[in-house]
C-alpha cells in the first residue's frame, strides 16, 4: 500500500487581516474559525459580513480540533511514480462548526483507515510550516458520538 | 413566440494542446466567426455584436476581433462571469441583444490555446492570495481534486460505482468513434478504464475532459428573420444562468451544504430553465452535458430530471444514455471527454446540427436539445434549443 503524506513542497501562505486568525491559530497548534459574534453562527470562508445575520462583529474561538471526515481525494505526490506516496486531501468538518468545511491533509495513517466520516484530530503545525493536518482520532474523543 | 434563433455555426479544427500553434487565439476566433457567417449565408461585416462567456480562455475580445475582421460598427459586447457555467448562457445574452433591439447578428465565440496556459493547472499557476491559500495549502490546486471531492461524497451518499464514471467515459468515446471531427476516436473499455492512471482517486485520467485547442462561433438573429434564412432556424426555447447560494463557488470552493454538495448545483437552472420553456425532461431529445469530469454527467442527469436524484449511477450502468437505444441519449459528438474541450461552446453547436439534423452521430428525428453549461462556479447555465 502507498504511503501516506503530508502534501510537499508546502505552499507558501497568504493572509490578510480577516485571514490571519486561522494562520496563526494554526501556526500555534490550534484550529480557529471565524464566527459571528450576533448569532454565533460559524462561517467558512472568513469574510466581513456574517452570511446570516449580516452582522460584522466576529470573534475567533480556538476550538477542541477535533473533526470529522466530509470527503477527500488521494493524489500522488509525484504522479510519475505510481507507486510513490501520496497525500490525502479532505474537507474536515470542526467537531463545534459542522456546517463548515476545513481543508486539510490526513495524516499518521494507512490508506485503508481513511473513509469517511472518520473522526479526526488535528495535529500541531511543525514549525514553519502552514497547513491544517488531521489524523484519525479514537471514536471516544468524539464525546461519545 | 420564439424571439430569436441559431441562424449559424463555424469552428476551426480542434486540436490536441498546444498543437494550433502558430496560429493565434484571434487567427482561429477569426476563422470560426467567418465560418459560421458563410454557414447563414450573412457578410461577416453584417455582425453586430458579441458575446462571450469564460476568460480563461484567454486571446480574444471584440475590437481585435473588428479590426481583424473589417466589422464596423456593434451594439454589444459582454460575456458572463465565471467560466465554463457560462457557456450555455452566452447564448442567452446574445438573445437579450436581439430581443433588445441592440444588433441584428450576435457571434457567440470562444477560442482556446492551451500552450501555455493550460486550464487543469488554473490555480497551481496563479500567486497565493489569502483566499487560495486555503485550498492550496492543502495541496488543493486542480478543478479535478475540487471534482474528486464531490464525486467521493456522491459516491458515499448514494452507493455510486466508478462503473458508472465508466460507462459516461465508454459511451462518449463510443460517440466520438464515429465523428470525424473527434479528437479521440479509439473505443474504450472497461478494462482500459481500470487501467487508467489515478489523477484524483475516486477520478482516473479518463474522468477527465481533454484539453484541447481550437474556437467555436454561434451566431443569432431575430427568430422572424432567422426563417428566410440559409439554414433550418434553430430556436431559443429558453436559456438561464445563475444558480443559487448554497452552491455559491460551487466545486472551486467546497463549502457547500450537504444536500448541495453531492450535486451539480443545477437544479435550480434546470427549474428556471424549464418554467421559462413550459417543458421538462421527458421533451429532450438529446441532452449536451458539460461533461469535465464524467461524475458532473451523472449528477446533471439527476438534476435536470432524467433520473431521481442519488440515481445517476444505476440510470447511466444500464445504458440510459447511449445513442442506441438510450432514453436520453448525451454527447453524440463525444463531448469534452472525446470530441474536444472548447469549454463547453462545442456542445451548442452540436445540439445546432442535431435539430437541423445534420450531425455525425444523429439522433433520429430530434427536435429538442438541452445544452448545459458547468458546474463551474457561478453562473451555471443551460440552454432548450428547438426545431
Amino acid at each position: 500500500m502507498r504511503d501516506v503524506v503530508p502534501f510537499s513542497p508546502p505552499a507558501e501562505v497568504d493572509f490578510d487581516a480577516g485571514t490571519r486568525p486561522y494562520w496563526e491559530a494554526l501556526r500555534e497548534g490550534a484550529l480557529s474559525i471565524q464566527r459571528c459574534a450576533h448569532c454565533h453562527a460559524f462561517r467558512t470562508p472568513p469574510s466581513r459580513y456574517c452570511p446570516h445575520c449580516r452582522s460584522t462583529e466576529d470573534e475567533w474561538p480556538r476550538l477542541s480540533g477535533r473533526a470529522r471526515l466530509y470527503t477527500y481525494t488521494i493524489v500522488a505526490l509525484d504522479r510519475r511514480d505510481a507507486e510513490g506516496p501520496v497525500y490525502v486531501a479532505g474537507l474536515a468538518c470542526p467537531e463545534e462548526a459542522p456546517d463548515t468545511k476545513v481543508f486539510c491533509n490526513i495524516v499518521d495513517c494507512t490508506l485503508d483507515q481513511i473513509v469517511i466520516d472518520m473522526p479526526l484530530e488535528l495535529v500541531a503545525t511543525e514549525a514553519g510550516t502552514d497547513a491544517a493536518r488531521f489524523r484519525p482520532a479514537p471514536a471516544t474523543a468524539q464525546g461519545g458520538r | 413566440m420564439h424571439t430569436s434563433a441559431i441562424v449559424g455555426i463555424g469552428a476551426t479544427p480542434y486540436y490536441r494542446r498546444g498543437a494550433s500553434l502558430p496560429q493565434t487565439p484571434r487567427d482561429m476566433a477569426c476563422d470560426a466567426i467567418m465560418a459560421a457567417a458563410a454557414d447563414a449565408g450573412i457578410p461577416v461585416t453584417a455582425i453586430d455584436g458579441f458575446a462571450y462567456f469564460s476568460n480563461y480562455g484567454g486571446g480574444i475580445e471584440t475590437g481585435g476581433l473588428m479590426e481583424a475582421l473589417g466589422i464596423p460598427e456593434v451594439g454589444f459586447s459582454a460575456t458572463t462571469t465565471g467560466g465554463g457555467g457560462g457557456s450555455a448562457g452566452a447564448i442567452g445574452l446574445a438573445q437579450a441583444a436581439i430581443v433588445n433591439g441592440d444588433s441584428r447578428y450576435v457571434a457567440v465565440v470562444q477560442s482556446l490555446q492551451q500552450a501555455k496556459n493550460r486550464l487543469g493547472a488554473a490555480f497551481a499557476r496563479m500567486p497565493p492570495t489569502p483566499e487560495n491559500s486555503f485550498y492550496r495549502s492543502a495541496g488543493v490546486a486542480a478543478p479535478g481534486q475540487f471534482a474528486a471531492f464531490i464525486a467521493r461524497r456522491h459516491i458515499h451518499k448514494f452507493g455510486t460505482r466508478r462503473e458508472a464514471f465508466a460507462e459516461v467515459a465508454i459511451s462518449t468515446r463510443q460517440n466520438a468513434v464515429t465523428n470525424p471531427a473527434a479528437l479521440m476516436r479509439d473505443p474504450l473499455t472497461l478494462d482500459d478504464y481500470f487501467a487508467s492512471p489515478m489523477l484524483a482517486d475516486p477520478l482516473c485520467k479518463l474522468d477527465f475532459c481533454l484539453e484541447s485547442d481550437g474556437a467555436v462561433a454561434i451566431l443569432l438573429a431575430r427568430a422572424d428573420e432567422a426563417r428566410d434564412m440559409a439554414q433550418k432556424p434553430v430556436y431559443v426555447a429558453a436559456a438561464k444562468h445563475g444558480g443559487d447560494r448554497d452552491w455559491g463557488r460551487g466545486f472551486m470552493w467546497g463549502n457547500m451544504p450537504d444536500e448541495s454538495f453531492s450535486s451539480s448545483g443545477m437544479r435550480s437552472i434546470a427549474r428556471r430553465l424549464y418554467a421559462a420553456a413550459g417543458m421538462g425532461p421527458e421533451d429532450i431529445d438529446v441532452a449536451l452535458l458539460y461533461d469535465h469530469f464524467t461524475a458532473f454527467v451523472v449528477m446533471q442527469l439527476e438534476d435536470f430530471g432524467f433520473c431521481p436524484i442519488g440515481e445517476g449511477g444505476p440510470f447511466v450502468e444500464q445504458g440510459a444514455i447511449r445513442l442506441a437505444g438510450g432514453s436520453i441519449p448525451v454527447n453524440p459528438h463525444g463531448g469534452n471527454l472525446s470530441e474536444a474541450y472548447i469549454i463547453g461552446i462545442t456542445h451548442v453547436a452540436e445540439a445546432v446540427r442535431q435539430i437541423r439534423g445534420t450531425a455525425a452521430n444523429q439522433v433520429k428525428d430530434a427536435a429538442t436539445a438541452l445544452v448545459t453549461g458547468g458546474p463551474g462556479p457561478m453562473p451555471l447555465s443551460a440552454l432548450l434549443l428547438t426545431a
